[in-house]
């Protein structure tokens, strides 16, 4: 490519940065593009993972949702796809800059209330029944709100949406009606999952803020040179493998130690030949569990705060 | 210390733990129990953590306006623990970060020592500090910290920016005549003699060295030791009026701007230079000469604030005294909102001194920032026309300034 053509599309790059932030999807450094992606792929497992436990057509919204509309179905895969394209539209369309960005808004919310309102039957519609496929709608997108906020926290790094989607997810539990999980473990990997969604979408944001400041956030290209560049590439990268390591280590852990605490009941009682302990009920039932992982986390606060001592941070 | 995350944790995980308990519900119970695990461990990871020690080194103490002042930090981990340490130097608002960052976040390793540096750029002259330092030590995932605010300031200052002048900007009429204590070598015109030289066309037949020219057969010529030597007093208008305007373009800036540089300029020709700042009250630099008194009089300027409103005739009053006789004395002032200016300029020039000054116009700055509505604008203009011409016609030598004129044009309005 001659300077001419170099000349040429850089002021056409520039020309579509004015209209898109395209650096804020792709990052200057491809490790946190990596983490985005990986935070992405483990709640889009969370929320499949939510879903076969408590299938959201066995809970109150879905309910009220027949009420209005019998037709109303919320599919997982469904609800999976709808959630990320919204959710990644919407990060998406966040990025248009001003003043196309309020037109896109505008557009955008058009087509929100044009698709709850869309009349379904050809026929003779009434009011009311496009309200109920309206409302339907509304609850069709209730379910989606896990992935829609989550995706949309993490792409565009920011907490209160990765917070919502994670309280979406443990809420729809709560709606549940269908007969509840009956193996005490089924929470163990669900947790885990939960933890990771939670480091990778932290790590994301945070990370990701230690990098953006070394650019100004006003401006739309990177004013560092390469060289500072893979610098702070090369830092990211040493921090985030440690952290990596770290994050390995700690849910290896946990997985052994949560797994210890939900079925040392079932071992106890098992291996009990006969007695108090093997007959009784409470310890192998929910109450006996959560009785266990007071003992144990009383255990080790114990063994934590006599080895705790204060420690000095600093000396200058 | 608990982070937000970790309390956020610790109140999900027993939140579902006895939601599950209530609602019989496993999942939400190992759901529960896994995010408590996971806290609980964590906590253990905050027993080993590095004992760090910082040093903070800067390339200056000083720096001149739009300079720069690169700030190294040095981390040492002193124990065998290890972790995340971050680390957060606080700047004064009106810095600007140049390169690098003045937050850093690191991993130590047992007896590691890393460092990490920032520049930064401060546009307007004074006095600033570098610090607090805060320091954080953490775990991997930002559960539990331990942190300190370290009273560590580094206190630095901004001169105003010194322009280099083309030639004596103001000639006193009454050169001293003998050069003080301090030999100047510096070729000007005088009777003292320092040096030959070749012949140049456009040299004075009476300063041939004969004698050199018979004895090498080159015309040579006798180069002097200047021996104009002047006394100058500078005198700065800080008074509250004189902060009109910008943060960065008002009276006193240009003022202080234009007298550093004039301050420098004769101190490097070994003139004797002294300054008196009036506003609230009144500071003075006494007359020397060298660069401590360059050094002296960039620190006062650094520190000067538009501030009260005390007159001119007062201020010269009381310094004439103490002025040596026929000394030029150098005003920088807007002359805005003082009555005493004209019998304060008569009564200078009537003792015998003169006077030049240099007058920056906060009336261009007001129009430019469209503060003022062009009727008032004119009758301002006429008035301070008016006042310039009154004073000019004292025998006072008046550099009328209007903001965007470079300060060596100025100066040499009233060097001509």
């Amino acid at each position: 490519m001659n300077k001419v053509d170099a000349q040429d599309a850089d002021a056409k790059q520039s020309q579509f940065a004015d209209f898109f932030n395209y650096r804020d999807l792709i990052g200057d450094y491809s490790m946190l593009l990596v983490l985005r992606v990986v935070a992405t792929l483990v709640l889009l497992y969370l929320v499949q993972e939510s879903y076969s436990y408590h299938d959201p057509v066995e809970t109150y919204v879905t309910d009220y949702g027949r009420d209005v509309d019998p037709d109303f179905t919320p599919e997982v895969q469904g609800l999976l796809l709808w959630g990320f394209i919204l959710g990644f539209g919407l990060y998406l369309v966040s990025l248009i800059r001003q003043p196309y960005k309020l037109l896109a808004w505008f557009v955008l919310l058009l087509g929100a209330l044009y698709s709850l309102y869309r009349p379904v039957t050809t026929g003779e519609a009434l009011l009311e029944d496009q309200l109920n496929v309206g409302l339907a709608k509304l609850f069709f997108l209730f379910f989606c709100a896990p992935a829609l906020f989550g995706i949309y926290g993490v792409w565009k790094r920011r907490g209160g949406p990765v917070a919502i989607a994670i309280i979406v997810i443990l809420g729809i539990g709560f709606l549940y009606t269908g007969e509840s999980e009956a193996d005490p473990t089924a929470g163990l990997m669900f947790g885990l999952g939960l933890i990771i969604f939670i480091e990778a979408a932290y790590a994301a944001i945070k990370y990701d803020n230690y990098a953006i400041q070394f650019r100004p956030q006003e401006l739309q290209r990177t004013v560092l040179t390469a060289e500072q560049t893979q610098s702070i590439g090369r830092r990211l990268n040493a921090l985030l493998v440690v952290y990596g390591i770290y994050l390995g280590a700690a849910l290896f852990v946990t997985s052994i130690v949560a797994a210890a605490i939900l079925e040392i009941n079932t071992y106890v009682s098992e291996y009990m030949s006969d007695g108090q302990i093997s007959d009784s009920v409470e310890m192998t039932g929910i109450y006996g569990i959560v009785f266990t992982a007071l003992i144990a986390f009383l255990l080790m606060a114990i063994v934590r705060m006599f080895i705790g001592a204060d420690y000095v941070i600093e000396e200058n | 210390m608990w982070s937000k995350k970790a309390t956020a944790l610790a109140g999900g995980g027993l939140f579902l733990s006895l939601a599950g308990l209530v609602l019989l519900n496993y999942l939400f119970i190992g759901v529960g129990i896994v995010m408590l695990t996971f806290l609980m461990l964590s906590s253990f990871l905050n027993l080993w953590m590095p004992r760090v020690a910082v040093t903070r080194e800067t390339t200056a103490d000083n720096i001149f306006e739009d300079g720069e002042i690169t700030v190294r930090f040095t981390l040492r981990n002193r124990g065998i623990g290890h972790g995340f340490v971050e680390i957060y130097d606080e700047l004064p608002p009106q810095a600007r970060l140049i390169s690098g960052s003045n937050y850093a976040l690191t991993f130590l390793r047992a007896r590691q020592e890393t460092s990490f540096e920032y520049t930064i750029k401060v546009r307007l002259r004074g006095f600033y500090h570098l610090g607090p330092v805060r320091l954080r030590v953490k775990d991997a995932f930002d559960q539990f910290y331990r942190e300190r605010l370290i009273e560590s300031q580094h206190d630095f200052s901004v001169f105003p920016q010194i322009e280099e002048l083309g030639e004596d900007v103001v000639q006193s009429r009454y050169p001293k005549l003998y050069q003080g204590a301090m030999v100047v070598h510096a070729v000007g015109s005088g009777t003292q003699f320092y040096s030959l030289r070749e012949f140049f066309p456009g040299d004075s037949m009476r300063k041939v060295n004969w004698k050199a020219l018979a004895r090498t057969g080159k015309m040579m010529v006798n180069e002097t030791e200047r021996e104009d030597i002047m006394d100058v007093y500078l005198v700065l208008d800080a008074r509250s009026v004189s902060g009109v305007g910008l943060a960065d373009e008002n009276p006193l800036e240009m003022q202080c701007r234009a007298l550093a540089s004039m301050a420098s300029h004769y101190l490097k020709a070994r003139n004797n230079v002294a300054l008196t700042i009036y506003g609230e009250t009144v500071q003075t630099i006494h007359l020397e000469r060298g660069e401590q008194q360059l050094f002296r009089i960039l620190t006062a300027l650094a520190g000067a604030k538009s501030a009260g409103d005390l007159t001119l005739k007062l201020v010269l009053e009381d310094m004439l005294p103490h002025v040596n006789a026929h000394s030029p004395i150098i005003l920088f002032s807007s002359l805005d909102n003082d009555p005493t200016i004209v019998s304060a300029v008569t009564n200078t020039i009537s003792m015998g001194y003169e006077l030049f000054v240099i007058s920056p116009s906060s009336l261009d700055i007001e129009a430019r920032l469209g503060r003022l509505p062009e009727a008032p604008l004119r009758m301002a203009r006429i008035e301070r026309e008016n006042l310039i011409s009154e004073v000019r016609g004292y025998g006072a030598q008046v550099a009328d300034w209007h903001p965007g004129d470079p300060v060596n044009a100025t100066l040499q309005e009233v060097g001509g």
